[in-house]
């Protein structure tokens, strides 16, 4: 049985529903007329006492205890947690307060025009995705909003190259700079950015978050602060480990790739390659590719756990592993910029799956109303999710 | 909705939702072809069984487990139907014929789009929903449902009519009309 046979198949259950389209009618069509197998099938289900007789046969099928039976007659674990080493690391730092209050002067624009109308007419409105937008503080208090148009910018001894998406920072004379000469890159909700720092390491960052920089390297480390998520791929440089710090927590890498997530209460550090060192409340754990540190209070938990969660934002979308519909819709929340409502009666029903980034909201929602039979209203940039209960 | 923005097949159910959305089906599709319930359930088990132990190794994609479980009832079952074939030497295991697979392939199209009636039903409204279930489950007369039900026999005829519309609202017009039949008849 292969593809075709069941493109068919959710053919005609959209058939059934009414939702086909013109050439999807044709092809179903055409189907039918390849064999007579197929016509007969189609018009079987004119039989009434037949589709009687076999729904009646569906509804007599007891799943509840034969779930049961499966179970028992599984032996083995049915939930295994598949370890895949992947090559990026990811951290996660938490912080939303922090955030929050580090990201309340954003002035949210006039006319939003990000908010638009719902093509399918299932939703009030439709939100767009977030875009590249960032915002560069300077240390001399200059700001810079990146993501509009490419653009070089030469300033003191500073180049500052913007394009689709990535910030190139190349400072151009080598001198000693007082320690808090510091810049930042701050994302909006809605928003990412790239950024390529002098020594070569790339960052990532994701919706609502920062990173603080030095206008230059010290001579014995590199050392930056983060909140919110970001990624990064450390250039390799033995003399100088790298260090990003979080709320008293210090991660160091020498060349390596990880992510970090501050967004909840705690410090998510995954690494998908190299090696780094979780120094927290001076308990200090190293980490090997495809593992995790979930940084809690005064303790650091070293999980094994797959990394696509942590290299999915920064590739183009969104990767749920295991998540209920509150956590998922945290990060839909950020990327769309939204105010979300829930009634009563979420359940803490799991999910696992992915989504682009450049989908909208209705696209969105119109997927995980689907897997999840919740209903979804949007109002502006407000959206309001109720449960089956 | 286009397709290349949302990932429908990446998006999988956890073992225990995966097999309440598909057991009836699997189970349908497998007596379609052995004629009995119990050892349809009992293929339709192993079939999960045999899912959960090779997770890790399969695509997390729901059309691929879609398959990999159709595929093995429909083996399953061929391998008992096999049996019974006294003939043998004209029948290799696993050597199917065309018509054989299109047989296999409508069995699952039947069985896929019947569990889709069969869930629209099931969603109707509460008070709607009953009244069907007594009616074409259990094929009681109107009378009968108003007595079951506590409701006088036009709530009964209200609520059919209630559900017809939901129906008609949600199905394509030439299903609905196969559903009409049993749905109206004064049984």
């Amino acid at each position: 049985m292969d593809r075709e046979s069941f493109g068919i198949t959710t053919l005609i259950v959209k058939f059934l529903r009414n939702q086909t389209e013109a050439n999807e009618n044709i092809r179903l069509k055409q189907w039918c007329e390849q064999h007579a197998l197929h016509q007969e099938m189609m018009e079987s289900f004119k039989d009434n006492e037949r589709v009687e007789n076999d729904i009646r046969f569906l509804a007599s099928i007891d799943t509840d205890n034969a779930w049961l039976n499966v179970q028992k007659r599984n032996q083995r674990q049915l939930f295994n947690i598949n370890i895949r080493l992947v090559a990026s690391i990811v951290l996660v730092l938490c912080a939303v307060i922090f955030a929050y209050l580090y990201f309340s002067p954003f002035v949210r624009q006039q006319s939003d025009t990000r908010v638009i109308a719902d093509k399918t007419k299932q939703y009030k409105n439709d939100v767009l995705p977030g875009t590249n937008q960032a915002k560069l503080l300077l240390a001399n208090g200059d700001v810079f909003l990146l993501g509009g148009e490419k653009g070089s910018y030469r300033h003191a001894d500073l180049i500052i190259e913007d394009r689709d998406g990535e910030m190139i920072y190349k400072p151009t004379s080598r001198r000693t700079s007082p320690l808090n000469n510091v810049h930042s890159l701050t994302v909006p909700k809605s928003g990412t950015y790239s950024m390529l720092l002098e020594d070569g390491t790339k960052v990532w960052v994701n919706s609502f978050s920062s990173i603080d920089f030095p206008e230059q390297f010290g001579k014995n480390e590199r050392r930056v602060t983060v909140s919110g998520e970001a990624f990064f791929e450390v250039a390799k440089d033995v003399e100088r480990p790298f260090k990003v710090a979080y709320n008293g927590v210090v991660i160091t890498a020498l060349g390596t790739a990880f992510n970090i997530n501050t967004y909840s209460e705690k410090l998510i550090a995954t690494l998908t390659e190299g090696a780094i060192k979780v120094n927290a409340s001076g308990i200090e754990k190293v980490l090997s590719p495809g593992q995790t540190a979930h940084v809690d209070r005064e303790e650091i938990l070293i999980k094994e756990a797959g990394t696509e969660k942590a290299t999915a934002w920064k590739n183009g979308y969104f990767y749920f592993d295991g998540e209920e519909i509150t956590q998922i819709m945290e990060e839909i929340a950020r990327w769309y910029d939204l105010q979300v409502t829930y009634t009563p009666g979420m359940g803490n029903k799991k999910y696992r799956g992915g989504i682009k980034r450049s989908a909208t909201l209705a696209e969105v929602c119109e997927m995980l109303t689907l897997i999840s039979q919740m209903k979804f209203e949007i109002d502006g940039r407000n959206l309001y999710v109720k449960g089956t209960d | 909705m286009e397709a290349k923005h949302v990932s429908f097949s990446a998006i999988e159910f956890e073992p225990e939702q995966l097999f309440k959305a598909y057991y009836a089906k699997l189970c349908f599709f497998a007596f379609q072809h052995i004629g009995d319930k119990q050892v349809a359930e009992d293929l339709a088990q192993d079939a999960f069984i045999a899912y959960l132990r090779k997770r890790d190794e399969l695509s997390r994609d729901t059309d691929a487990i879609r398959s990999f479980l159709y595929s093995s009832v429909k083996n399953a079952c061929y391998n008992i139907t096999r049996r019974q074939q006294v003939i043998r030497r004209y029948f290799k295991m696993r050597e199917e014929s065309e018509i054989e697979e299109a047989k296999y392939l409508t069995s699952m199209i039947r069985a896929e789009v019947l569990a889709e009636v069969y869930k629209i039903i099931e969603d109707l409204p509460q008070g709607c929903r009953e009244v069907f279930r007594l009616g074409y489950l259990e094929g009681l007369t109107n009378q009968e449902i108003s007595e079951k039900l506590g409701v006088t026999i036009n709530t009964v005829k209200t609520q059919k009519q209630r559900g017809m519309k939901v129906l008609k609202r949600k199905l394509n017009p030439e299903m609905f009309a196969l559903l009409l039949y049993f749905f109206f008849s004064t049984r």
